[in-house]
């Protein structure tokens, strides 16, 4: 069966069944990136503290791949500015320009996701625990008060133990390692709240 | 192709290459505001403003959005509502000054 008004205009709508279809898509899209915006806020406001983006991100790289998006889509719209004058060469040149950047933008996307997350510079509190850093490696076992494990990165206790074990954290505090990632991002303070727990 | 269309296509194209260097412009004052290492507030703002006229700019002529019908500007207009509440929800989780358990 074929979909109807794929080409014709309906005359309800005064729009193709496509065109709504694609705006309908982007409307998820919007409610997707939310949720995703909305759970950043949620963590962000929720910790002690936050380092500042251009101390732990490639800037240039990124700077770069913004200007790869801009012209991708300036070469689209080109495209179907040069089908609407009927220039089909024309068309393939700015339509296989989109194509590249679109590539150029997913190579560099994997360079700047692939790179180390940078640690060097923050002090413990702003430091992510190890075992996300380094999720290859298994997470090390307290083995004794110096080496408090991911506590000496996270501040609280590593999930893995349930015994109360000394505090490795800036503050000195000991507290009843829990299980769960309510760690994350929670700080130092054994008694503060945390959103996670 | 009718002398009208090719006019109107034309127009179109110097449309693009206007908000092309647009778009180029405010991404340097993205990058440069980095640089003055603003405090977080103002910075965050800086760039959420920016963000949003550049955003803008895509949509409304890129994507043709000025020129869009009636059903289209409500389907956005529910999705914006929606996404509004949703950017909200982090507030509820707050009671009396304290994270909710």
């Amino acid at each position: 069966m074929d979909i109807p008004y794929t080409v014709e205009v309906r005359r309800d709508t005064g729009l193709t069944n496509g065109k709504i279809g694609i705006w309908l898509f982007l409307a998820s899209e919007v409610m997707l990136f939310g949720a995703l915006f909305a759970s950043y806020i949620l963590i962000r406001t929720g910790a002690p503290s936050w380092p500042r983006g251009d101390t732990m991100l490639n800037v240039p790289l990124a700077t770069f791949n913004t200007i790869v998006l801009i012209s991708s889509s300036v070469t689209m719209v080109m495209a179907w500015a040069s089908l609407m004058r009927r220039r089909f060469g024309t068309f393939r040149i700015y339509m296989g320009a989109t194509i590249l950047l679109g590539l150029v933008f997913l190579v560099v996307k994997y360079f700047e996701y692939s790179a180390p997350f940078p640690t060097r510079g923050l002090s413990q509190h702003q430091q992510l625990p190890r075992h996300l850093l380094h999720p290859d490696r298994p997470a090390r076992a307290p083995r004794d008060r110096r080496d408090g494990g991911e506590r000496a990165i996270s501040g609280v206790p590593a999930r893995s133990s349930g015994r109360r074990i000394r505090s490795g954290s800036p503050t000195g505090s000991s507290t009843r390692a829990s299980s769960g990632i309510s760690w994350i991002w929670s700080g130092s303070s054994s008694s503060r709240p945390c959103i996670f727990s | 192709m009718t002398s009208d269309h090719a006019v109107d296509i034309d127009k179109h194209v110097r449309i693009y290459i206007t908000v092309f260097v647009a778009l180029m412009v405010l991404t340097i004052v993205t990058v440069a505001v980095s640089r003055f290492h603003l405090p977080v507030p103002i910075a965050v703002t800086v760039a959420l403003l920016v963000a949003t006229i550049k955003g803008s700019l895509v949509a409304c002529y890129f994507m043709h959005l000025v020129s869009e019908k009636k059903l289209i500007y409500a389907v956005l207009g529910l999705t914006a509502a929606f996404f509004i509440a949703l950017l909200a929800l982090p507030v509820l989780t707050v009671h009396d000054g304290y994270w909710i358990h």
